[in-house]
Protein backbone atom coordinates (compact mmCIF):
# COMPACT_ATOMS: atom_id res chain seq x y z
CA UNK A 1 0.00 0.00 0.00
CA UNK A 2 3.38 2.33 0.98
CA UNK A 3 6.37 1.76 -0.43
CA UNK A 4 9.50 4.29 0.10
CA UNK A 5 12.06 3.38 -3.14
CA UNK A 6 15.47 4.61 -2.18
CA UNK A 7 14.19 7.70 -0.77
CA UNK A 8 16.86 10.22 0.10
CA UNK A 9 16.56 13.84 1.46
CA UNK A 10 19.05 16.63 1.54
CA UNK A 11 17.76 19.98 2.93
CA UNK A 12 19.85 23.19 1.43
CA UNK A 13 19.85 26.22 2.90
CA UNK A 14 20.90 29.33 1.24
CA UNK A 15 23.44 29.75 3.90
CA UNK A 16 24.53 27.14 5.61
CA UNK A 17 25.41 23.54 5.15
CA UNK A 18 23.26 21.00 3.23
CA UNK A 19 21.82 18.39 5.50
CA UNK A 20 21.29 15.06 4.05
CA UNK A 21 18.56 13.97 6.72
CA UNK A 22 17.31 10.81 4.51
CA UNK A 23 19.25 8.19 2.92
CA UNK A 24 18.87 5.32 0.50
CA UNK A 25 15.72 4.44 2.21
CA UNK A 26 13.33 1.53 0.80
CA UNK A 27 10.12 0.14 2.59
CA UNK A 28 7.03 -1.49 1.83
CA UNK A 29 4.07 -1.31 4.02
CA UNK A 30 1.17 -3.65 3.33
CA UNK A 31 -2.58 -2.15 4.31
CA UNK A 32 -3.38 -4.23 7.82
CA UNK A 33 0.35 -3.26 9.10
CA UNK A 34 1.08 -0.70 12.24
CA UNK A 35 4.56 0.27 11.13
CA UNK A 36 6.73 2.00 13.68
CA UNK A 37 9.48 3.76 13.11
CA UNK A 38 12.08 4.63 15.89
CA UNK A 39 15.31 6.74 15.91
CA UNK A 40 17.02 9.36 18.06
CA UNK A 41 16.77 12.95 17.43
CA UNK A 42 17.65 14.30 13.88
CA UNK A 43 17.67 10.74 12.61
CA UNK A 44 15.12 11.56 10.19
CA UNK A 45 12.29 10.00 11.07
CA UNK A 46 10.07 13.86 10.75
CA UNK A 47 11.09 14.50 7.20
CA UNK A 48 10.43 11.06 6.07
CA UNK A 49 6.79 11.20 7.30
CA UNK A 50 7.19 14.90 5.33
CA UNK A 51 7.63 13.32 2.16
CA UNK A 52 5.18 10.08 2.72
CA UNK A 53 2.46 13.03 3.25
CA UNK A 54 3.67 15.15 -0.40
CA UNK A 55 5.05 17.89 2.36
CA UNK A 56 8.60 17.20 0.71
CA UNK A 57 9.76 15.96 -2.19
CA UNK A 58 12.46 14.13 -1.60
CA UNK A 59 15.80 14.61 -3.54
CA UNK A 60 16.22 11.00 -4.51
CA UNK A 61 13.94 8.10 -5.19
CA UNK A 62 10.33 8.08 -4.41
CA UNK A 63 7.29 7.58 -2.19
CA UNK A 64 4.03 5.86 -3.51
CA UNK A 65 1.02 5.70 -1.72
CA UNK A 66 -1.32 2.91 -3.51
CA UNK A 67 0.91 3.94 -6.57
CA UNK A 68 0.24 7.24 -6.52
CA UNK A 69 2.29 10.39 -5.28
CA UNK A 70 1.51 11.30 -1.80
CA UNK A 71 0.82 14.95 -2.91
CA UNK A 72 -1.53 13.28 -5.64
CA UNK A 73 -3.23 10.85 -2.88
CA UNK A 74 -3.44 12.69 0.05
CA UNK A 75 -5.25 15.93 -1.81
CA UNK A 76 -7.54 12.91 -2.94
CA UNK A 77 -7.95 10.44 0.28
CA UNK A 78 -6.49 12.34 2.89
CA UNK A 79 -4.78 10.95 5.53
CA UNK A 80 -4.99 11.16 9.29
CA UNK A 81 -2.12 12.72 10.40
CA UNK A 82 -1.23 13.69 14.32
CA UNK A 83 2.20 15.99 13.25
CA UNK A 84 5.05 16.43 16.21
CA UNK A 85 5.09 19.83 15.84
CA UNK A 86 1.13 20.98 16.80
CA UNK A 87 0.62 23.94 15.76
CA UNK A 88 -3.01 25.56 15.50
CA UNK A 89 -4.01 29.37 15.47
CA UNK A 90 -4.12 29.73 19.32
CA UNK A 91 -7.26 31.81 19.41
CA UNK A 92 -9.50 29.31 17.63
CA UNK A 93 -11.71 27.71 20.06
CA UNK A 94 -11.64 23.67 20.31
CA UNK A 95 -14.98 23.02 18.56
CA UNK A 96 -14.30 25.62 15.91
CA UNK A 97 -11.15 24.21 14.83
CA UNK A 98 -12.60 21.05 15.05
CA UNK A 99 -15.42 22.08 12.59
CA UNK A 100 -12.54 23.89 10.70
CA UNK A 101 -10.83 21.01 10.31
CA UNK A 102 -13.66 18.46 9.83
CA UNK A 103 -14.94 20.55 6.16
CA UNK A 104 -11.26 20.09 5.28
CA UNK A 105 -11.41 17.01 6.30
CA UNK A 106 -14.70 16.45 3.83
CA UNK A 107 -17.38 15.70 6.61
CA UNK A 108 -20.60 16.38 4.98
CA UNK A 109 -22.34 19.17 6.22
CA UNK A 110 -25.02 17.92 7.93
CA UNK A 111 -22.81 15.33 9.88
CA UNK A 112 -20.45 17.51 11.04
CA UNK A 113 -22.01 18.81 14.59
CA UNK A 114 -22.35 15.03 15.11
CA UNK A 115 -18.38 14.19 14.10
CA UNK A 116 -17.42 17.10 16.29
CA UNK A 117 -18.91 15.93 19.30
CA UNK A 118 -18.15 12.19 18.65
CA UNK A 119 -14.14 12.99 18.47
CA UNK A 120 -14.48 15.25 21.17
CA UNK A 121 -16.37 12.81 23.12
CA UNK A 122 -13.30 9.83 21.56
CA UNK A 123 -10.67 12.48 23.41
CA UNK A 124 -12.50 13.38 26.48
CA UNK A 125 -12.23 17.21 25.82
CA UNK A 126 -16.10 17.91 26.58
CA UNK A 127 -15.23 20.51 29.22
CA UNK A 128 -12.73 22.24 27.41
CA UNK A 129 -14.71 22.35 23.82
CA UNK A 130 -15.50 26.12 23.99
CA UNK A 131 -11.93 27.07 25.40
CA UNK A 132 -9.59 28.72 23.00
CA UNK A 133 -5.96 26.28 22.15
CA UNK A 134 -3.91 29.26 23.86
CA UNK A 135 -5.77 27.90 27.08
CA UNK A 136 -5.20 24.00 26.67
CA UNK A 137 -2.73 22.13 28.55
CA UNK A 138 0.11 20.72 26.47
CA UNK A 139 -1.52 17.56 27.07
CA UNK A 140 -5.55 18.66 25.83
CA UNK A 141 -3.66 20.14 23.04
CA UNK A 142 -2.19 16.84 21.88
CA UNK A 143 -5.41 15.04 22.79
CA UNK A 144 -6.77 17.93 20.10
CA UNK A 145 -4.35 17.32 17.57
CA UNK A 146 -5.19 13.52 18.11
CA UNK A 147 -9.45 14.54 17.81
CA UNK A 148 -8.78 16.09 14.25
CA UNK A 149 -6.67 13.26 13.12
CA UNK A 150 -9.75 10.71 13.83
CA UNK A 151 -12.25 13.39 12.15
CA UNK A 152 -12.37 10.91 8.55
CA UNK A 153 -11.52 7.54 8.08
CA UNK A 154 -8.57 7.50 6.38
CA UNK A 155 -6.88 4.20 5.10
CA UNK A 156 -3.62 5.57 5.93
CA UNK A 157 -2.72 6.98 9.69
CA UNK A 158 0.21 8.94 10.93
CA UNK A 159 0.92 9.49 14.35
CA UNK A 160 4.37 11.55 14.89
CA UNK A 161 5.50 11.57 18.51
CA UNK A 162 1.75 10.90 19.28
CA UNK A 163 1.74 10.52 23.06
CA UNK A 164 4.01 13.29 23.45
CA UNK A 165 2.61 15.36 26.69
CA UNK A 166 0.03 12.89 27.26
CA UNK A 167 -0.20 11.90 30.83
CA UNK A 168 -0.38 7.86 31.92
CA UNK A 169 -4.03 7.36 31.68
CA UNK A 170 -4.25 9.36 28.17
CA UNK A 171 -0.97 7.27 27.01
CA UNK A 172 -2.87 4.15 27.85
CA UNK A 173 -5.78 4.90 26.26
CA UNK A 174 -3.85 5.93 23.27
CA UNK A 175 -2.63 2.47 22.64
CA UNK A 176 -6.45 1.36 22.87
CA UNK A 177 -7.19 3.53 20.37
CA UNK A 178 -4.72 2.28 17.93
CA UNK A 179 -6.35 -0.88 18.52
CA UNK A 180 -9.60 0.01 17.83
CA UNK A 181 -7.91 1.50 14.34
CA UNK A 182 -6.34 -1.40 13.60
CA UNK A 183 -7.99 -2.68 10.14
CA UNK A 184 -7.66 -4.94 7.46
CA UNK A 185 -7.10 -1.96 4.59
CA UNK A 186 -5.37 0.44 6.73
CA UNK A 187 -2.06 1.47 7.49
CA UNK A 188 -0.94 2.90 10.64
CA UNK A 189 2.78 4.58 11.05
CA UNK A 190 3.75 5.40 14.22
CA UNK A 191 7.11 7.69 14.66
CA UNK A 192 7.72 7.59 18.82
CA UNK A 193 11.15 7.44 20.92
CA UNK A 194 9.43 5.76 23.43
CA UNK A 195 10.31 1.87 22.28
CA UNK A 196 8.11 0.45 25.07
CA UNK A 197 4.81 2.17 23.14
CA UNK A 198 6.52 1.40 19.35
CA UNK A 199 6.58 -2.52 20.60
CA UNK A 200 2.98 -2.98 21.98
CA UNK A 201 1.51 -1.14 19.03
CA UNK A 202 3.85 -2.07 15.91
CA UNK A 203 4.00 -5.38 14.04
CA UNK A 204 7.26 -4.08 12.62
CA UNK A 205 9.57 -1.58 13.86
CA UNK A 206 12.21 0.49 11.74
CA UNK A 207 15.04 1.77 13.65
CA UNK A 208 16.96 4.77 11.44
CA UNK A 209 19.76 6.57 12.55
CA UNK A 210 21.63 9.31 10.41
CA UNK A 211 18.91 8.98 7.75
CA UNK A 212 19.63 5.41 7.15
CA UNK A 213 17.39 2.55 7.71
CA UNK A 214 19.19 0.34 10.60
CA UNK A 215 16.88 -2.45 10.62
CA UNK A 216 13.55 -3.82 10.59
CA UNK A 217 11.99 -5.74 13.43
CA UNK A 218 9.62 -7.43 13.40
CA UNK A 219 8.44 -7.61 17.17
CA UNK A 220 6.17 -10.43 17.09
CA UNK A 221 9.67 -12.57 16.41
CA UNK A 222 11.53 -10.45 18.51
CA UNK A 223 9.67 -10.97 21.50
CA UNK A 224 11.15 -14.26 22.43
CA UNK A 225 14.74 -13.18 21.48
CA UNK A 226 15.84 -11.42 25.32
CA UNK A 227 18.98 -13.00 26.80
CA UNK A 228 19.07 -11.40 29.99
CA UNK A 229 16.78 -11.30 32.77
CA UNK A 230 15.87 -9.44 35.83
CA UNK A 231 15.19 -11.68 38.35
CA UNK A 232 13.61 -10.68 41.86
CA UNK A 233 14.37 -13.17 44.14
CA UNK A 234 12.44 -13.13 47.84
CA UNK A 235 14.24 -16.09 49.23
CA UNK A 236 17.51 -17.94 48.48
CA UNK A 237 19.09 -15.58 45.92
CA UNK A 238 22.96 -16.65 47.29
CA UNK A 239 21.52 -19.73 45.31
CA UNK A 240 20.78 -18.36 41.70
CA UNK A 241 24.69 -18.79 40.77
CA UNK A 242 24.86 -22.16 40.47
CA UNK A 243 22.09 -22.23 38.44
CA UNK A 244 23.12 -19.18 36.05
CA UNK A 245 26.39 -19.40 35.76
CA UNK A 246 26.55 -15.63 35.22
CA UNK A 247 23.84 -14.58 37.68
CA UNK A 248 25.16 -10.84 38.84
CA UNK A 249 23.31 -9.23 42.27
CA UNK A 250 22.62 -6.25 41.20
CA UNK A 251 20.63 -4.33 44.30
CA UNK A 252 18.79 -6.07 47.28
CA UNK A 253 16.96 -9.23 45.81
CA UNK A 254 17.42 -7.91 42.30
CA UNK A 255 19.41 -10.41 40.05
CA UNK A 256 20.49 -10.07 36.22
CA UNK A 257 20.82 -14.08 34.90
CA UNK A 258 21.58 -14.29 31.70
CA UNK A 259 20.29 -17.40 29.24
CA UNK A 260 20.87 -18.61 25.98
CA UNK A 261 17.01 -19.01 25.40
CA UNK A 262 13.72 -19.21 26.42
CA UNK A 263 14.22 -23.12 27.19
CA UNK A 264 17.73 -22.05 29.14
CA UNK A 265 15.79 -19.79 31.67
CA UNK A 266 12.96 -22.20 32.24
CA UNK A 267 15.47 -24.83 33.12
CA UNK A 268 17.95 -22.46 35.07
CA UNK A 269 14.52 -21.67 37.16
CA UNK A 270 13.13 -24.79 37.45
CA UNK A 271 16.72 -25.89 38.75
CA UNK A 272 16.71 -22.96 41.55
CA UNK A 273 13.17 -23.03 42.15
CA UNK A 274 13.60 -27.01 43.12
CA UNK A 275 16.62 -25.91 45.29
CA UNK A 276 14.51 -23.36 47.67
CA UNK A 277 14.75 -20.51 45.56
CA UNK A 278 11.76 -18.30 45.70
CA UNK A 279 11.22 -15.76 42.53
CA UNK A 280 8.96 -12.88 42.53
CA UNK A 281 8.80 -11.92 39.04
CA UNK A 282 11.40 -12.27 35.64
CA UNK A 283 11.29 -9.76 32.97
CA UNK A 284 13.68 -8.79 30.64
CA UNK A 285 16.46 -6.75 31.15
CA UNK A 286 15.84 -4.65 28.40
CA UNK A 287 12.70 -4.86 25.74
CA UNK A 288 14.28 -6.64 22.62
CA UNK A 289 12.69 -3.30 20.66
CA UNK A 290 15.09 -1.77 23.36
CA UNK A 291 18.60 -4.44 22.76
CA UNK A 292 18.13 -4.38 18.60
CA UNK A 293 17.75 -0.41 19.43
CA UNK A 294 20.67 0.11 21.39
CA UNK A 295 22.73 -2.38 18.91
CA UNK A 296 21.57 -0.19 15.94
CA UNK A 297 22.15 2.77 16.91
CA UNK A 298 25.43 2.65 18.95
CA UNK A 299 27.00 6.22 19.70
CA UNK B 1 -14.10 9.52 3.28
CA UNK B 2 -15.31 9.60 -0.85
CA UNK B 3 -13.88 12.32 -2.59
CA UNK B 4 -15.63 15.46 -3.36
CA UNK B 5 -14.36 18.01 -5.57
CA UNK B 6 -14.30 21.53 -4.72
CA UNK B 7 -14.84 20.95 -1.05
CA UNK B 8 -12.67 23.53 -0.02
CA UNK B 9 -14.94 25.92 -1.22
CA UNK B 10 -16.78 25.34 2.04
CA UNK B 11 -13.94 26.56 4.32
CA UNK B 12 -13.95 30.07 2.25
CA UNK B 13 -16.80 30.71 5.13
CA UNK B 14 -13.98 30.39 7.64
CA UNK B 15 -11.45 32.32 5.50
CA UNK B 16 -14.15 35.39 4.91
CA UNK B 17 -14.49 35.29 8.95
CA UNK B 18 -10.87 35.56 9.53
CA UNK B 19 -10.10 37.77 6.65
CA UNK B 20 -12.60 40.45 8.35
CA UNK B 21 -11.59 40.13 11.83
CA UNK B 22 -7.71 39.51 11.51
CA UNK B 23 -7.03 41.42 8.18
CA UNK B 24 -9.80 43.86 7.61
CA UNK B 25 -11.09 45.40 10.88
CA UNK B 26 -7.84 47.47 11.41
CA UNK B 27 -7.62 49.73 8.10
CA UNK B 28 -11.55 50.02 8.20
CA UNK B 29 -11.15 51.06 11.53
CA UNK B 30 -8.45 53.75 10.95
CA UNK B 31 -10.05 54.88 7.60
CA UNK B 32 -13.70 55.35 9.86
CA UNK B 33 -11.91 56.95 12.37
CA UNK B 34 -9.89 59.34 9.75
CA UNK B 35 -13.58 60.36 8.39
CA UNK B 36 -14.53 60.96 11.57
CA UNK B 37 -11.39 63.71 12.46
CA UNK B 38 -12.66 65.18 9.26
CA UNK B 39 -16.20 65.72 9.90
CA UNK B 40 -15.88 66.55 12.87
CA UNK B 41 -13.67 69.31 12.18
CA UNK B 42 -16.30 70.29 9.53
CA UNK B 43 -19.21 70.34 11.97
CA UNK B 44 -19.37 74.06 12.78
CA UNK B 45 -19.04 74.89 9.50
CA UNK B 46 -22.15 72.59 8.36
CA UNK B 47 -23.83 73.40 11.00
CA UNK B 48 -24.01 77.24 9.80
CA UNK B 49 -24.40 76.35 6.19
CA UNK B 50 -26.65 73.67 6.08
CA UNK B 51 -26.29 73.58 1.77
CA UNK B 52 -22.49 72.73 2.77
CA UNK B 53 -22.60 69.64 1.14
CA UNK B 54 -24.31 70.46 -1.74
CA UNK B 55 -22.14 73.30 -3.06
CA UNK B 56 -18.78 73.43 -4.69
CA UNK B 57 -16.81 73.39 -1.59
CA UNK B 58 -18.57 70.81 0.87
CA UNK B 59 -18.26 68.58 -2.10
CA UNK B 60 -14.95 69.24 -2.98
CA UNK B 61 -13.97 68.28 0.83
CA UNK B 62 -16.00 65.40 0.37
CA UNK B 63 -13.81 64.05 -2.62
CA UNK B 64 -10.79 64.85 -0.62
CA UNK B 65 -11.93 63.29 2.02
CA UNK B 66 -13.07 60.25 0.22
CA UNK B 67 -9.13 60.27 -1.33
CA UNK B 68 -7.25 60.96 2.03
CA UNK B 69 -9.67 57.57 3.56
CA UNK B 70 -8.54 55.22 0.53
CA UNK B 71 -5.55 56.45 0.57
CA UNK B 72 -5.30 54.89 3.89
CA UNK B 73 -7.92 51.92 4.18
CA UNK B 74 -7.18 50.59 0.55
CA UNK B 75 -2.84 50.07 1.06
CA UNK B 76 -2.91 48.77 3.94
CA UNK B 77 -5.89 46.58 3.59
CA UNK B 78 -4.17 45.01 0.97
CA UNK B 79 -1.04 44.68 2.50
CA UNK B 80 -2.43 43.30 5.77
CA UNK B 81 -4.97 41.29 3.84
CA UNK B 82 -2.18 39.34 1.33
CA UNK B 83 0.58 39.96 3.74
CA UNK B 84 2.22 36.18 5.33
CA UNK B 85 -0.88 34.40 3.43
CA UNK B 86 1.10 31.52 2.71
CA UNK B 87 3.83 32.04 4.38
CA UNK B 88 2.34 32.34 7.80
CA UNK B 89 0.91 28.71 7.50
CA UNK B 90 4.42 27.25 6.30
CA UNK B 91 6.69 29.12 9.46
CA UNK B 92 4.04 28.40 11.65
CA UNK B 93 3.39 24.55 10.77
CA UNK B 94 -0.68 25.22 9.85
CA UNK B 95 -0.02 23.80 6.66
CA UNK B 96 0.39 20.35 8.35
CA UNK B 97 -3.01 20.38 9.65
CA UNK B 98 -4.92 22.07 6.56
CA UNK B 99 -3.19 19.91 4.21
CA UNK B 100 -3.21 16.47 5.53
CA UNK B 101 -6.77 16.60 4.53
CA UNK B 102 -7.83 16.17 1.15
CA UNK B 103 -7.58 19.66 0.06
CA UNK B 104 -5.78 21.24 -2.97
CA UNK B 105 -3.00 23.92 -1.83
CA UNK B 106 -4.09 25.88 -4.94
CA UNK B 107 -7.45 25.79 -3.96
CA UNK B 108 -7.11 26.85 -0.46
CA UNK B 109 -5.28 29.48 -1.18
CA UNK B 110 -7.33 30.57 -4.26
CA UNK B 111 -10.05 30.76 -2.25
CA UNK B 112 -8.17 32.80 0.95
CA UNK B 113 -7.38 35.27 -2.07
CA UNK B 114 -10.45 35.31 -3.43
CA UNK B 115 -11.81 35.79 -0.26
CA UNK B 116 -9.95 38.72 0.93
CA UNK B 117 -9.79 40.43 -2.15
CA UNK B 118 -14.14 40.56 -1.64
CA UNK B 119 -13.75 41.85 1.53
CA UNK B 120 -11.38 44.73 0.69
CA UNK B 121 -13.99 45.51 -2.30
CA UNK B 122 -16.41 45.71 0.18
CA UNK B 123 -14.64 47.50 2.44
CA UNK B 124 -13.86 50.19 0.47
CA UNK B 125 -17.56 50.46 -0.53
CA UNK B 126 -18.78 50.55 2.85
CA UNK B 127 -15.98 53.79 4.06
CA UNK B 128 -17.22 55.76 0.49
CA UNK B 129 -21.01 54.62 1.02
CA UNK B 130 -20.62 55.55 5.53
CA UNK B 131 -18.57 59.03 3.65
CA UNK B 132 -21.00 59.60 1.07
CA UNK B 133 -24.02 59.38 3.60
CA UNK B 134 -22.27 61.89 6.04
CA UNK B 135 -21.75 64.34 3.26
CA UNK B 136 -22.40 64.08 -0.43
CA UNK B 137 -23.16 60.82 -2.42
CA UNK B 138 -20.00 59.34 -3.13
CA UNK B 139 -18.96 56.66 -6.21
CA UNK B 140 -19.04 53.20 -3.99
CA UNK B 141 -18.74 51.03 -7.48
CA UNK B 142 -15.78 53.15 -8.39
CA UNK B 143 -13.82 52.68 -5.54
CA UNK B 144 -14.76 49.41 -4.66
CA UNK B 145 -13.19 48.51 -8.33
CA UNK B 146 -10.68 50.54 -7.52
CA UNK B 147 -9.78 48.48 -4.11
CA UNK B 148 -9.97 45.61 -6.60
CA UNK B 149 -7.58 46.69 -9.24
CA UNK B 150 -4.86 47.61 -6.45
CA UNK B 151 -6.06 44.05 -4.51
CA UNK B 152 -5.03 42.31 -8.03
CA UNK B 153 -1.91 44.18 -8.27
CA UNK B 154 -0.50 44.50 -5.07
CA UNK B 155 -2.27 41.77 -3.81
CA UNK B 156 -0.81 39.32 -6.61
CA UNK B 157 2.55 40.25 -6.02
CA UNK B 158 2.61 40.29 -2.09
CA UNK B 159 0.69 36.76 -2.34
CA UNK B 160 3.14 35.61 -4.88
CA UNK B 161 6.36 36.63 -2.88
CA UNK B 162 4.31 34.98 -0.27
CA UNK B 163 4.32 31.71 -1.70
CA UNK B 164 8.38 32.33 -2.08
CA UNK B 165 9.61 33.62 0.80
CA UNK B 166 8.53 33.90 4.36
CA UNK B 167 9.79 37.81 4.58
CA UNK B 168 7.17 38.49 1.74
CA UNK B 169 6.10 42.25 3.79
CA UNK B 170 9.51 43.31 3.86
CA UNK B 171 10.41 42.27 -0.06
CA UNK B 172 6.99 43.63 -1.07
CA UNK B 173 8.38 47.02 0.84
CA UNK B 174 11.73 46.99 -0.80
CA UNK B 175 10.08 46.54 -4.38
CA UNK B 176 7.46 49.10 -3.52
CA UNK B 177 10.08 52.13 -2.36
CA UNK B 178 12.08 50.57 -5.65
CA UNK B 179 9.37 51.27 -7.81
CA UNK B 180 8.64 54.95 -6.84
CA UNK B 181 12.51 55.76 -7.09
CA UNK B 182 12.65 53.89 -9.95
CA UNK B 183 9.31 55.98 -11.62
CA UNK B 184 10.98 59.12 -9.91
CA UNK B 185 14.10 58.43 -12.10
CA UNK B 186 13.29 56.96 -15.28
CA UNK B 187 12.18 60.32 -17.01
CA UNK B 188 15.43 61.83 -16.15
CA UNK B 189 16.77 58.81 -18.17
CA UNK B 190 18.33 58.53 -21.58
CA UNK B 191 16.77 56.35 -24.00
CA UNK B 192 18.52 53.00 -23.75
CA UNK B 193 19.07 53.31 -20.33
CA UNK B 194 19.13 49.88 -18.82
CA UNK B 195 16.48 51.89 -15.98
CA UNK B 196 13.90 51.69 -18.73
CA UNK B 197 14.11 47.79 -19.55
CA UNK B 198 14.17 47.21 -15.48
CA UNK B 199 10.80 49.37 -15.02
CA UNK B 200 9.12 47.26 -17.21
CA UNK B 201 8.96 44.87 -14.27
CA UNK B 202 8.52 46.66 -11.47
CA UNK B 203 4.35 47.00 -10.91
CA UNK B 204 2.78 49.27 -12.77
CA UNK B 205 1.35 51.37 -10.04
CA UNK B 206 1.83 54.96 -12.11
CA UNK B 207 -0.93 53.37 -14.27
CA UNK B 208 -2.92 52.31 -11.01
CA UNK B 209 -2.97 55.19 -9.76
CA UNK B 210 -4.37 57.05 -12.85
CA UNK B 211 -6.75 54.42 -12.96
CA UNK B 212 -7.90 54.92 -9.62
CA UNK B 213 -7.82 58.24 -9.60
CA UNK B 214 -10.50 58.55 -12.49
CA UNK B 215 -12.37 55.96 -10.83
CA UNK B 216 -12.78 58.03 -7.98
CA UNK B 217 -13.92 61.30 -9.69
CA UNK B 218 -16.49 58.99 -11.75
CA UNK B 219 -14.45 59.85 -14.59
CA UNK B 220 -14.05 57.41 -17.84
CA UNK B 221 -10.46 55.13 -17.32
CA UNK B 222 -8.20 54.15 -20.02
CA UNK B 223 -8.56 50.63 -20.73
CA UNK B 224 -5.17 50.03 -21.34
CA UNK B 225 -3.87 51.23 -18.32
CA UNK B 226 -6.88 48.59 -16.20
CA UNK B 227 -5.73 45.67 -19.04
CA UNK B 228 -1.59 46.35 -18.09
CA UNK B 229 -2.74 45.99 -14.32
CA UNK B 230 -4.37 43.02 -14.73
CA UNK B 231 -2.05 41.62 -16.70
CA UNK B 232 0.74 41.95 -14.47
CA UNK B 233 -1.55 41.19 -11.39
CA UNK B 234 -2.42 38.29 -12.85
CA UNK B 235 1.03 37.21 -14.47
CA UNK B 236 1.99 37.29 -10.51
CA UNK B 237 -1.02 35.00 -9.43
CA UNK B 238 -0.65 32.32 -12.09
CA UNK B 239 3.62 32.37 -10.81
CA UNK B 240 2.12 32.31 -7.40
CA UNK B 241 0.11 29.27 -8.57
CA UNK B 242 2.78 27.44 -10.03
CA UNK B 243 4.73 28.05 -6.92
CA UNK B 244 2.88 26.73 -5.00
CA UNK B 245 1.99 23.51 -6.89
CA UNK B 246 5.50 22.71 -7.55
CA UNK B 247 7.35 24.22 -4.43
CA UNK B 248 7.37 22.05 -1.32
CA UNK B 249 5.14 22.75 1.52
CA UNK B 250 7.60 21.82 4.38
CA UNK B 251 11.18 23.88 3.93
Amino acid sequence: MIAFRGVGHTYRPLLGKRVRAVDDFSLDIAAGEVVGIAGPNGAGKTTLIATLLGFLNPSDGEVRIEGQAPRAYVERHGVSYLPELMALPTFWRVDNALRRLGVLAGVPAGELEATVTSVIDRVDLDEHRRKTIKALSKGNFQRLGLAQALLADNRVVVFDEPTHGLDPVWSNRFRDLVGELRRADRVIFIASHNLDELERLCDRVVIIDHGRMQRVVSIASAAVAATAWLMRVAIGGDLLPAHFASAEHLTDGTWLVRAADLEALNTGLAASLATGVRVTSVVPHESSLEHHFREAVRR
Amino acid sequence: MSPRPMRWLAYARWQLVDGAWQRLALPLVLAMLLAYGAFYSTKGMAAAHPDFWTNTDGRRFAFQLLRQAMGVFIPLAVLMGTNGMVAQDRQKGYFRFFFSKPVPVTGFYVSAFVAQGALVMAGAALVAALIGVRSTPQPMLGVALAAGLTFALLGSLLFLLSTLTYQDGLVFILVWMLTLIVRQLEPAMNAGHWLHSAVRVLPPTHRLDAVREALYAAQPVATADVWHVLAYGGACFVLALVALRRMPLSR
